[in-house]
């Protein structure tokens, strides 16, 4: 349940802030003395190897010497990332923890620059409202920019915040995505991410609400979670039906997005290819995808690879037929030939073969 | 005379300023920032808006947001 802010919720809301701006800061001092602590963990290794490497040479161990070099080599390799980990950890922007009257000036400027300015005592979220956000004519609604007081304390400040749509008007491509750049109520600050960093860690509360603000009102197609022209679902390639996308199919001969009507499979590899991408192959009249199409080496007629492997391509019919056949004009030209003509028995034998091969085929 | 400058644009700092006495707030957004369009930015003094003629005084707070950042999808 939201609460009306009087001059005294406020004043205690700033002091709790405040209060969350110092854990973080001790929580900083403990994260550098841990990093100190496995450095210094890795050097006292090193003595100890530096020592056993001393009595190795005096007493002529090579070989306990040359295992000891290799286990050297991976501390020193330790060392390097610990101490660069120990130099990001310790080289954060400083926390400084502000008088509770200038986080109270903060949050008085904050219900002056936003209408939607309100406090939920429950979770201990202060939250504002932005106004209705429309990008490139795409209604998005307006969103509530809610920051969650005890989580300021915590190392990583991006979890203290979330986007709520209180209009959702999410992507159809994905329901979670309320907001080109908000996926699961969580922005991506992309260009803000370190100034709103600094104003949490410096407590300047409303410049952190003006920033996310100025993220949710801008629109950067070339990092968003799903681009404003597919924002309300994909246009079938074929058809051209707007779909969503646990609805949409894409074909992965032509790279480009279907419906369920026009979108089919092969019928070798279950590939989902358009209905254009299909050929049908003209031995066992199955539609498959271009991968699956192959040439007959002998005759060069397509077909599907698995007629083709098969040995099903009707040339391998045809040849031995075509020798018969040879013979049988042969034998033909020598008792009628000479009385019908030489096109005659051609056309003859032609036919005569055609019913033979399809007496033969099974 | 030194003032408390809030750059909110980029890494985003607060530090202190020197500037000219009758520095106007128009003159010193030029001086900071550069190129920038003015209405691009939420400028505040002493958290008020202020008109850009408005000539700093010693121990001005001046805060300069962007209104317009590019949010990326996460890494």
């Amino acid at each position: 349940m939201e609460e009306n802010l009087s001059g005294r919720k406020l004043w205690r809301i700033a002091g709790a802030i405040r209060d969350q701006l110092q854990a973080a800061r001790v929580n900083r001092f403990r994260e550098t003395q841990s990093q100190v602590q496995n450095l210094i963990s890795d050097v006292t290794e090193l003595e100890a190897v530096r020592r056993k490497l001393n009595l190795c040479i005096a007493r002529g161990w090579t070989a306990a010497a040359t295992e000891l070099s290799e286990h050297a080599v991976r501390l020193f390799r330790s060392l390097h990332y610990s101490s660069k980990e120990a130099e990001q950890v310790t080289g954060k922007r400083e926390i400084t923890i502000p008088a509770v009257r200038e986080v109270l000036a903060e949050l008085l400027q904050a219900e002056e620059e936003f209408e939607g300015f309100h406090y939920y005592p429950e979770d201990e979220v202060l939250a504002v409202v932005t106004e209705t956000i429309e990008l490139e004519g795409v209604y998005l609604g307006d969103f509530e920019v809610q920051l969650h007081i005890p989580a300021m304390g915590d190392r990583n400040f991006r979890s203290t915040y979330r986007i709520v749509a209180l209009d959702p008007h999410a992507s159809s491509r994905n329901e979670a995505v309320t907001h080109p750049h908000v996926s699961e109520e969580r922005l991506c600050a992309g260009d803000a991410g370190a100034a709103i960093d600094a104003a949490l860690a410096g407590g300047r509360i409303c410049d952190f609400f003006m920033l996310v603000r100025s993220v949710l009102t801008t629109y950067n197609r070339d990092s968003a979670y799903v681009v404003l022209e597919d924002w309300d679902g994909v246009t079938c390639h074929d058809c051209g039906s707007v779909i969503g996308e646990d609805d949409t199919y894409y074909c992965t001969s032509c790279d480009y997005e279907y419906c369920g009507e026009c979108a089919s499979s092969c019928s070798r590899c279950d590939e989902t290819t358009c209905t254009s991408c299909l050929e049908s192959c003209p031995v066992c009249d199955d539609r498959v995808c271009g991968g699956c199409m192959t040439t007959c080496q002998e005759c060069g007629q397509r077909l599907c690879r698995r007629c083709r492997d098969e040995a099903r391509c009707p040339c391998h019919d045809e040849e031995p037929e075509n020798e018969e056949e040879s013979d049988d004009n042969d034998a033909r030209e020598g008792t009628e030939g000479a009385a019908e003509g030489g096109e005659a028995g051609c056309d003859a034998s032609t036919e005569e073969a055609g019913v033979r091969t399809t007496a033969e085929t099974p | 005379m030194k003032l408390l400058f809030i750059n909110n644009d980029g890494g985003g700092y607060a530090d202190y300023q020197e500037v000219a006495t009758g520095t106007t707030v128009e003159k010193f957004f030029s001086q900071q920032l550069p190129g920038a369009k003015a209405e691009d930015y939420l400028i505040r003094v002493n958290r008020q808006p202020v008109p850009r003629d408005y000539v700093l005084q010693e121990g001005d707070r001046i805060t300069m947001t962007p209104t317009k950042i590019e949010g990326a999808v996460a890494a």
